[in-house]
């Protein structure tokens, strides 16, 4: 019989908080370099030239084919083994959990910016407003209120999917569950232990994406 | 290799030969003149000739399909055409270096569908074009905008979201945000035909009012009484050429052409 024995852990709580940090850190800046990429990904689909809808495709196609894990790894070392400059794992992590987000988000954009009514982006032309005045003024404010919420699910994926970034040995909340693993030999509770940190991060972000969403209902 | 086999017919777009120009007389503010527009295969206007004089309402009657609308969006550029010229206010359309923007900003437009911006409240609706086309600074945009919304009855709604008028109260929203601009000349398409019948009378009360004070106004409707009540000029349009025109009184009661007789016949039942 395994007897239970969280009170091991408490001596690394310290080391579950800084894991905690990075965790975030690296989330919240792989969402910057996504919400970027994935904009610069649906303007490219949205325009008129294919010398950038066609790479921009075969870019999303190509990153949402690739499992994470192996784009991680693929990004630590390829830039260094092709470009000869070693980027700091961190880097690698930041980068490649963003653009493999961008990817999927570039999606999101894409059809929320087709989603918006015709009829719209119509009353403002016939003000006669430049074509980025409409951007700015009518087809932002309206694709914004409908990729909120997809927008909110993918950083809870990707706050999730960020304990893949341990393989570059960023010492992250999973990554530092292994090590205390290593040290006190109490893998299930550690496991708990983190599992419930995850689980917490993402319950606050979902109740937050919900009161968003009934807000911008609320202003319609 | 298919040999390319060049056809005769209007220019288009990418390889517009000299553009046909038409002049304003002194008291025209617009005149089209030979407008021809296909959608794909279908050629929707056929050469369509009109003019609208300064503070004349003109409406625009005629069978569904017609083109009338097509014709509409083409005043103010919505739509591009492929041959003819459009001259509004000594500007010809059918110039590729015409800025168009300046065109569209001194010609409102009423949509059938109102379509106020839904995430701005009347009085915001009302002040866009003001402050990010013409640039007025804020404040005098917002007292000239209460004004206007005041002129159309509906100040005390000046905070409310499109969602939250009725439509005959966002259509007036819609004309308030056509006058904003100050505008020479304002196009309606239907503005009534989405509205219930009992909130059709406060919409044509409003463009009453305008007409009164002089407004240039071209409508699109098929309310044949309120054409009849409103119009300084009728123009019956089918399959995208103008038929027949004149004073209300001569098109409604002794048409001419046998396809406006038909036409009116059809809508005229009593
Ligand atoms: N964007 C478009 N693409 C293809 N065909 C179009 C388009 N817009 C209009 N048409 C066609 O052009 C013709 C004229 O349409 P238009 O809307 O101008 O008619 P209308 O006289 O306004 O009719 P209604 O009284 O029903 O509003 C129709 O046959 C319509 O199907
Ligand atoms: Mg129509």
């Amino acid at each position: 019989m395994y007897d239970l024995h969280f009170e091991a852990l408490v001596p690394y709580a310290p080391l579950l908080l800084r894991g905690l940090g990075v965790t975030l850190y690296v989330s919240v800046f792989a969402l910057l370099v996504g919400i970027l990429s994935g904009l610069l990904l649906a303007f490219a689909r949205l325009s008129r030239f294919p010398l950038l809808t066609v790479p921009a495709y075969l870019f999303i196609d190509f990153i949402r084919g690739v499992p994470l894990l192996v784009l991680l790894i693929f990004i630590y070392y390829g830039v260094s083994i092709f470009t000869g400059i070693n980027i700091p794992a961190i880097g690698a992590a930041v980068g490649g959990l963003g653009i493999f987000y961008g990817a999927y988000m570039s999606e999101i954009f894409r059809a929320g910016i087709l989603a918006v009514d015709k009829g719209q982006t119509e009353a403002a032309v016939a003000l006669g407003m430049t074509r980025m005045r409409v951007f700015q003024r009518v087809t932002l404010p309206h694709a914004f209120r409908t990729v909120l919420p997809p927008i909110t699910n993918s950083f809870i994926s990707l706050v999730k999917d960020s304990s893949l970034v341990s393989v570059l040995a960023i010492s992250d909340l999973t990554r530092e569950g292994q090590e205390i693993v290593v040290a006190t030999f109490r893998a299930f509770e550690a496991y708990t232990a983190i599992a419930l940190v995850y689980y917490a991060i993402t319950t606050i972000l979902s109740v937050f994406s919900t009161m968003l969403e009934r807000r911008i209902r609320r202003g319609q | 290799m298919r040999a390319r086999i060049e056809l005769p017919g209007p220019p288009t777009r990418g390889n517009r030969r000299l553009a046909e120009r038409i002049d304003l007389e002194p008291d025209e503010i617009l005149r089209a003149a030979n407008v021809h527009k296909r959608f794909g295969q279908t050629d929707v206007l056929r050469g369509i000739d009109c003019v609208v004089r300064k503070g004349e309402v003109v409406v625009l009657i005629g069978p569904s399909g017609a083109g009338k609308s097509t014709f509409l969006r083409c005043m103010n550029g919505l739509e591009h055409f492929h041959a003819g010229d459009i001259n509004f206010g000594g500007v010809h359309l059918s110039d590729p270096t015409t800025d168009i923007r300046r065109v569209r900003s001194d010609i409102g437009m009423v949509f059938q569908r109102f379509n106020l911006f839904t995430h701005r409240t009347a009085i915001e609706n009302v002040v866009e074009g003001p402050i990010y086309v013409r640039r007025t600074p804020r404040a005098e945009a917002m007292r000239k905008g209460m004004q206007i919304l005041e002129k159309v009855g509906l100040a005390h709604k000046a905070k409310s979201y499109p969602g939250q008028l009725s439509g005959g109260e966002q259509q007036r929203v819609g004309i308030a945000r056509a006058l904003a601009m100050d505008p020479k000349m304002i196009l309606f398409d239907e503005p009534t035909s989405s509205l219930d019948p009992e909130l059709v009378g406060e919409v044509l009360a409003v463009m009453r009012q305008l007409s009164r004070e002089g407004m240039t106004m071209v409508i699109v409707t098929h309310q044949m009484d309120f054409a009849r009540e409103i119009a300084d000029r009728v123009v019956f349009i089918d399959a995208g050429a103008v038929i027949e025109e004149g004073d209300p009184r001569t098109v409604f009661s002794s048409p001419k052409s046998g396809r406006t007789q038909a036409f009116l016949a059809r809508v005229l039942v009593h």
